[in-house]
């Protein structure tokens, strides 16, 4: 049995007369008892790209936890996944195998790949383009159903230019997956959010090297966890409408408009990776052409395909009422999500104006970032952003600029900025 | 020479039959009565899209996107000695009443189907029960049942296309209708109804021969209100109808064998709400069946038309053989 997928919507259909945008957020639930039974699973090839480089040795602690977290994943590699371990410095080598292919895991495979790692030493720099580029080659040679790549670095990009890193992003768009993690002080966040997002993949920072074996092993995991490949999000218009936007907004905020794939004048697919059990949230916003008080329009089928097949169908409507009470009512989906997307937006802004010396702006963003975090019940966030900011009065966005403020902590807070909560349980309404 | 004792010589002289009439010339046999033919009409709108034109079938146009009217949103169905009419009325954003006439060698008959306001896509439950509840008493009728007996089967079949009305993501408020169904032959009236569409009695002694299933309904005929619901003894609202969410398919039936001449009258809550006692609705009904049914929608068109509205008028006694 394969994935069964949900899918609910959550909206206002009801507009005002001349009303045009309609918004829902549709959540998409992929479950089922044998999702993580080996016998389901889709193959998979996993390529670990670990930096090398010479600052992964101050401190120590570093390129060991790095070289104990490579073999963690090794050893969760289920038999017969393709792999392949790649050292990441100013260049890309192969560390196992020793020529440029991948090897199916076994015992045997996993004991020679653990030793090769564990001679690892760090030296040298860092050019995370060139070792994308590597796993891109290695995956081409595959035909598994799940590509996926864990990318660790500690450091910023100096060893090639952003356009070159660019270069092989496009390159390697749709190509695979790929989860990249910062470890140390130096990584920066906006390089590790770009290939998460164009790979559709994670991003995250760890504070502390010995976090590093369970990040990988979780990683790792959910890749052989995926039961789904190339599931495209599919969304139908009415004629005469535009689409305003099409968001990924749980876990974390991705903005998929840009990505549309056009299927017919009516019809556009967004590319969503792969899916194992796990359930994402959606926000469209479609702009249509009012109609007559009381007429009923469909503004958006929104389905789940890969490979031909529909796997979860859901509509969003458009209705024109002269009844003020029903089209004034704010879904608090939408407005809940509305708000997380402008959270990571004004910690991303407010975080660049920091880097840029503009105090005033900063602290209006960030000030506004403290307020959303706080009525949405962002506690991660939350307690981020203190860290940058001397928190005065959470409610109204009342903030100070910390003068000392750690740099790995502006890009945790950078790196985790699109990270979502949905919305709370309803509690009883008081009064 | 061949001739028709009513029309004469045929034209060639070999011919074996008159053209007119259809008599055998060599026996001098009459041609046989031939059997009305079983027809139906129903209100069911084109597939044209009333935003934009394209034809289609799913619920929603595939090109502009507008809900498709299942019904039309005026009709005006006319077999002669059974007729009806619905009208959307002046409220209403569409037509969720449906309507269905019929006739075969024994008699007429007729479902009228009020969609539920309140459940999505109602039409579509009203269109599909009234179109099955027709199909399934010409099926029953023709086929030797009583119409007591067709009358049952008829409002399961009702039923069943209600429940198939529902599409996969509307287990929230399916599509859902009242129903109400008129069976005459030459010599009976039969009625079965789930929910508040009525059928009334228009000749001497008028009547209403139907009991609103509403707590209203059932404590004005003289009966206890449902225990299971919070009543609210003046609540109009419905405790029996036609869905997915309703598992309710047992019609209550009744018979009249009237004595003399007479109208079967079957209508939504659009008519009755504005004219409801039987002795004003046979005073109204004068004229051939088209006609009342026009005047009767025309009455509650003027009254306000708050909803919309379904009218079936049906000749009693039905004369076999020659009902058309």
């Amino acid at each position: 049995m394969t994935a069964q997928f949900t899918a609910e919507v959550d909206q206002n259909e009801y507009l005002p007369e001349g009303g045009r945008v309609v918004d829902a957020i549709v959540t998409v639930t992929a479950q089922g008892g044998d999702l993580r039974d080996a016998s389901t699973a889709l193959t998979a090839a996993q390529v670990i790209l670990v930096d090398t480089s010479g600052s992964m040795a101050m401190p120590g602690t570093k390129i060991a936890e790095a070289k104990k977290a490579t073999a963690v994943a090794i050893d969760t590699l289920r038999d017969g996944v393709a792999f392949a371990v790649v050292a990441g410095t100013a260049g890309a080598h192969m560390i196992y195998p020793g020529d440029t292919r991948m090897v199916p895991a076994n015992p045997q495979t996993r004991a020679e790949a653990k030793a090769a790692v564990s001679r690892l030493r760090a030296d040298g720099g860092t050019a995370i383009g060139r070792w994308l580029d590597l796993a891109n080659y290695l995956f081409a040679g595959q035909q598994a159903e799940v590509k996926h790549a864990i990318l660790l670095t500690d450091g910023q990009n100096q060893h090639e230019t952003p356009a070159e890193l660019q270069r092989v992003l496009d390159a390697c768009e749709g190509k695979f997956i790929c989860d990249s993690r910062g470890v140390g002080t130096d990584w920066v966040a906006t390089e590790l959010r770009k290939v998460a997002s164009t790979l559709l993949g994670t991003a995250d920072g760890l504070e502390d090297p010995s976090e590093l074996p369970a990040a990988f092993r979780s990683m790792t995991e959910a890749a052989m966890g995926k039961s789904v490949a190339d599931v495209s999000l599919r969304v139908w218009t009415p004629a005469g409408s535009k689409i305003r936007f099409v968001k990924q907004v749980f876990p974390q905020v991705e903005e998929l408009t840009g990505r549309k794939v056009e299927v017919s004048a009516r019809i556009g697919d967004y590319p969503t990776g792969a899916w194992g059990a796990e359930s994402r949230d959606y926000h469209i916003s479609v702009e249509v052409e009012p109609d007559t008080i009381g007429e009923e329009v469909l503004a958006a089928r929104f389905s789940l395909v890969s490979g031909g097949s529909v796997l979860t169908e859901k509509l969003v409507l458009a209705r024109w009422t002269d009844d003020t009470a029903l089209s004034t009512k704010i879904n608090p989906q939408v407005a809940h999500y509305t708000g997380q997307a402008e959270l990571a937006s004004v910690i991303q802004e407010g975080l660049k104006a920091r880097d840029e010396g503009d105090a005033e702006t900063a602290t209006a963003k960030l000030g506004r970032a403290v307020q959303l975090a706080n009525e949405s019940g962002h506690e991660g966030t939350a307690k981020l952003l203190a860290r940058v900011v001397d928190v005065v009065d959470a409610p109204t966005g009342t903030v100070r600029l910390k003068k000392q403020v750690a740099g790995v902590d502006a890009e945790l807070t950078n790196v985790r900025s699109t990270k979502t909560v949905r919305v709370k349980k309803k509690q009883p309404e008081e009064g | 020479m061949r001739v028709c004792p009513e029309h004469g010589p045929p034209s060639e002289p070999e011919h074996r039959f008159c053209e007119v009439c259809g008599r055998n010339l060599v026996t001098g046999e009459a041609a046989p009565v031939m059997p009305v033919p079983t027809v139906s009409l129903s209100s069911r709108a084109g597939l044209a899209c009333t935003g934009c034109g394209d034809s289609g079938t799913e619920p929603y146009c595939d090109n502009c996107g507008r809900r498709r009217s299942v019904g039309r949103d005026h009709a005006e169905l006319d077999l002669s000695a059974v007729a009806a009419v619905t009208d959307r009325g002046r409220r209403r954003p569409r037509n969720e009443d449906a309507v269905v006439i019929g006739r075969y060698d024994g008699g007429l008959v007729s479902v009228v189907c009020d969609g539920v306001s309140t459940s999505t896509r109602s039409d579509a439950a009203s269109l599909s029960a009234a179109e099955a509840g027709v199909a399934a008493l010409l099926d029953a009728l023709t086929a030797g049942a009583d119409p007591a007996e067709a009358t049952a089967l008829a409002a399961h079949a009702a039923a069943k296309a209600a429940r198939a009305a529902a599409g996969p993501d509307e287990s929230d408020t399916p599509p859902s209708c009242t129903y109400v169904s008129g069976v005459v032959t030459p010599d009976a009236v039969t009625v079965g109804w789930i929910g508040d569409s009525r059928a009334y009695w228009l000749g001497a002694e008028p009547a209403c021969l139907t009991v609103d299933d509403s707590i209203a309904g059932q404590l004005a005929a003289g009966r206890p209100a449902p225990a299971t619901v919070d009543a609210d003894p003046t609540s109009r609202a419905l405790i029996r109808w036609l869905g997915a969410d309703s598992d309710d398919a047992e019609p209550q039936v009744v018979t009249l064998r009237p004595s003399g001449e007479g109208r079967l009258l079957l209508c939504s809550d659009g008519l009755h709400h504005y004219l409801s006692d039987p002795a004003e609705l046979t005073a109204a009904a004068t004229g051939s069946p088209i006609e009342v049914a026009r005047h009767l929608t025309t009455v509650a068109l003027e009254g306000g038309g708050h909803d919309n509205i379904a009218v079936a008028v049906l000749s009693f006694p039905a004369l076999g053989g020659s009902a058309a």
